[in-house]
């Protein structure tokens, strides 16, 4: 392991206990609450804040333990010996690789945890028609994932069959996990969304239905991110290969869309559409106030 | 929406039968919509899953619901023949609009214009 991969990884060691020891922070999950809420723009009533507190809370501490316990096994691997190919920068993809899957698998752990509750004497609501993980997640985020990953695949072939040894491990490596994300994606999802929902209101079910809309996003995103990585990683080594470049040239195309790739993925989880996907097919007639406790809140 | 209260003097059992029915009649549940399973129904509202079975196999009994085997249970089309169908088409217009990822709101000015026309 050189001294660049040490300095990321212990990095990256810090910045996940730092998150971890961040949920013990009340002030911060009741800001992961209501940032959320001001997101999705459903009002968040103050009776069930504690609540939708607590599963960001296990989501959270799901994926710090998650990423450390990953981070952790690909240190290890790497100094028992493992290879990591001939590319400059495989053992940091490998880092980043398996502290990705590592926080997924967390994460989802995570979601599981926690069973809601409501009293027996009091009235529950349900919804009277059966829901599906096309109702919390846009179905085109899903296609694009099984695309990513597929056509991850399918480049670190050409890549191996062009003989092209150095580039294979991190294109294979990043279609491998996000193959297996997409896998545990599917399994998952459909576990999440067929729970039970027990409420006793409308905001309880609304609420509900945010957290599991808001888990199946953070799920999807591992194959998607991982496989569009294998992909520019594989393209850029295909045709770097093809033309003739350099090692330090295909570093910096390397950066060059990696960074494009970072922006566009940033910027378009912050348009809300996404996040407000749910809304539009579960609750269509949804307004800010309408889950708000009047009389509750303004106590 | 269904809102199963204990306190009622009306069994859950007939609470339930009677808000399926008015959805159906209302058109909240249109021709086609899946319906929960009974064991999530049952969870989902803290009744019995005999509760919930009873239920559907009721409403099933009256034509407004229709079991497909392991597929689930579906709401079935009401009123006579003409309006059977129309139903059934507007289901799969729905379906279709989903897919593409349309709007309804365009979906809705596009038939309103087509009724038109």
């Amino acid at each position: 392991m050189d001294s660049l991969t040490w300095f990321v990884s212990i990095f990256v060691a810090a910045l996940l206990v730092a998150l971890f020891v961040s949920t013990f922070v009340p002030f911060f999950s009741r800001y992961t609450a209501y940032r959320y809420s001001v997101d999705i723009r459903v009002d968040l009533p103050v009776r069930l804040e504690p609540r939708v507190s607590a599963r960001f809370i296990a989501q959270g501490r799901g994926a710090t333990i998650g990423g450390l316990v990953f981070l952790v096994a690909a240190v290890l691997a790497m100094l028992g010996g493992i290879y990591v190919g001939d590319a400059p920068a495989s053992p940091l993809l490998l880092v980043f690789g398996l502290v990705l899957v590592g926080s997924l698998v967390g994460a989802t752990v995570g979601a599981f945890t926690g069973v809601t509750t409501t009293t027996s004497d009091q009235p529950r609501v349900a919804r009277s028609r059966a829901v599906s993980v096309s109702d919390y997640l846009p179905r085109v985020e899903r296609v694009a994932a099984w695309v990513s990953v597929v056509a991850a695949v399918l480049v670190a072939v050409a890549l191996g069959a062009a003989g092209a040894s150095a580039a294979v491990f991190p294109v294979a490596l990043f279609a491998g996990l996000g193959g297996l994300t997409l896998v545990m994606f599917e399994i998952a999802s459909n576990r999440i969304v067929d729970r039970s929902q027990p409420a006793g209101s409308t905001a309880d079910l609304v609420w509900d239905d945010a957290m599991r809309a808001s888990i199946l996003r953070d799920l999807i995103s591992g194959p998607l991110a991982l496989g569009a990585l294998s992909l520019v990683l594989g393209i850029v080594q295909l045709v770097g290969t093809s033309v003739g470049l350099t090692a330090s040239n295909m570093a910096d195309n390397y950066g060059i869309v990696l960074s494009v790739l970072g922006l566009a993925s940033a910027l378009y989880s912050r348009t809300g559409w996404s996040q407000r996907y749910f809304l539009g097919r579960l609750w269509p007639n949804l307004r800010w106030s309408d889950t708000a406790d009047a009389v509750t809140d303004a106590a | 929406m269904l809102t199963i209260d204990p306190k009622s003097p009306v069994p859950p059992f007939e609470q339930l039968r009677l808000q399926f029915i008015e959805q159906v009649r209302g058109g909240e549940l249109a021709a086609g919509a899946k319906l929960p399973t009974v064991r999530r129904l049952a969870d989902d509202l803290g009744l019995a899953p005999n509760t919930v079975a009873r239920c559907y196999r009721e409403l099933e009994r009256d034509g407004f619901i229709e079991t497909r085997g392991r597929n689930g249970s579906f709401v079935s089309a009401q009123g006579g023949a003409a309006e059977q169908q129309a139903q059934v088409a507007a289901r799969a217009y729905a379906d279709r609009i989903q897919q593409l990822g349309v709007s309804p709101r365009d979906a809705l000015a596009w038939v309103t214009a087509a009724l038109k026309a």
